[in-house]
């Protein structure tokens, strides 16, 4: 979902209501309860903090779609800092004597 | 609890974890030592759960950074960056004797390449950060960062997603083919 949180004034966050009243509707509800439910989102969209905001916009996209190829660690830059972070441990501690 | 068994197969991660996200690597040194002497004094109380004691490891260690951070008055994130020039190592130096599987560098080729991606992660916003240093240099499952930090598994294969294509563009001098 395409969110724009540029908000221009109190309960407009200019994210699109449509979409959230698409959305209500969708899941199968009437359009006035959709649209209702999308007039308290907004409103409650528009008090939210900046890093809220940004957290909200990242909790919103979609995020079952990364592939585990994408996540391997093997890949050209996961074996770059494979290389590049090798550094040895310290040696233990002598818990004996702690 | 087998606190030396955890020690070897943890402290390596952690090191250099500690040092990819901005520590020297005696600081680094420091910090593994104490939060495992802190881990010595609580083994009574702990389980004999490797993956749960290193969770509790990493969290020790990333407050004693803090604390010294704090004592020190410092930013430690910075990290010991050295000029390029000095270090004996360069980008082209870097690719060319970088092989896919086995990288083989001279240390100061190695060197210059913290130097560079410790400055890349220093770009990313924190919670890449965080994700992508715990999953690749902690060597961290996805499950066990979701417990660290908070957050559900698909969110954090999305961050450490996000870190790898804003690592490729600060990092594309190096051309290497992510």
């Amino acid at each position: 979902m395409e969110i724009n949180l540029n908000n221009n004034g109190f309960g407009n966050v200019g994210m699109g209501r449509d979409k959230f009243d698409a959305m209500g509707i969708g899941a199968g509800h009437s359009a006035t309860d959709a649209s209702r439910v999308s007039h308290s989102k907004s409103l409650s969209v528009s008090r939210l903090s900046a890093s809220d905001k940004a957290a909200c916009l990242e909790s919103s996209e979609p995020v079952a779609d990364v592939p585990d190829v994408a996540l391997s660690r093997d890949d050209a830059l996961g074996n770059l800092l494979k290389a590049a972070f090798n550094l040895p441990p310290p040696p233990m501690p002598d818990f004996g004597n702690s | 609890m087998n606190v030396e068994a955890i020690y070897k197969a943890v402290a390596p991660k952690l090191t250099n974890w500690l040092v990819a996200t901005g520590s020297s690597y005696h600081e680094a040194c420091d910090i593994v030592q104490n939060s495992f002497l802190k881990i010595w004094k609580m083994r009574d109380d702990l389980h004999d759960d490797e993956t749960a004691v290193s969770g509790l490891v990493f969290t020790i260690a990333r407050n004693l950074r803090k604390n010294l951070a704090r004592d020190n008055a410092r930013l430690t994130f910075v990290g010991e960056i050295r000029d390029p020039d000095d270090s004996g190592g360069s980008a082209d130096n870097a690719a060319a004797h970088l092989d896919a599987r086995q990288a083989s560098l001279t240390p100061g080729d190695a060197e210059y390449l913290r130097s560079r991606l410790v400055a890349a992660f220093a770009k990313l916003p924190p919670i890449l950060r965080d994700a992508y240093t715990l999953f690749q240099v902690g060597q961290m499952s996805i499950r066990e960062i979701a417990n660290q930090t908070g957050v559900s598994e698909n969110l954090v294969k999305v961050r450490i997603f996000r870190a790898k294509e804003k690592l490729r563009e600060i990092l594309a001098d190096l051309r290497v083919t992510f």
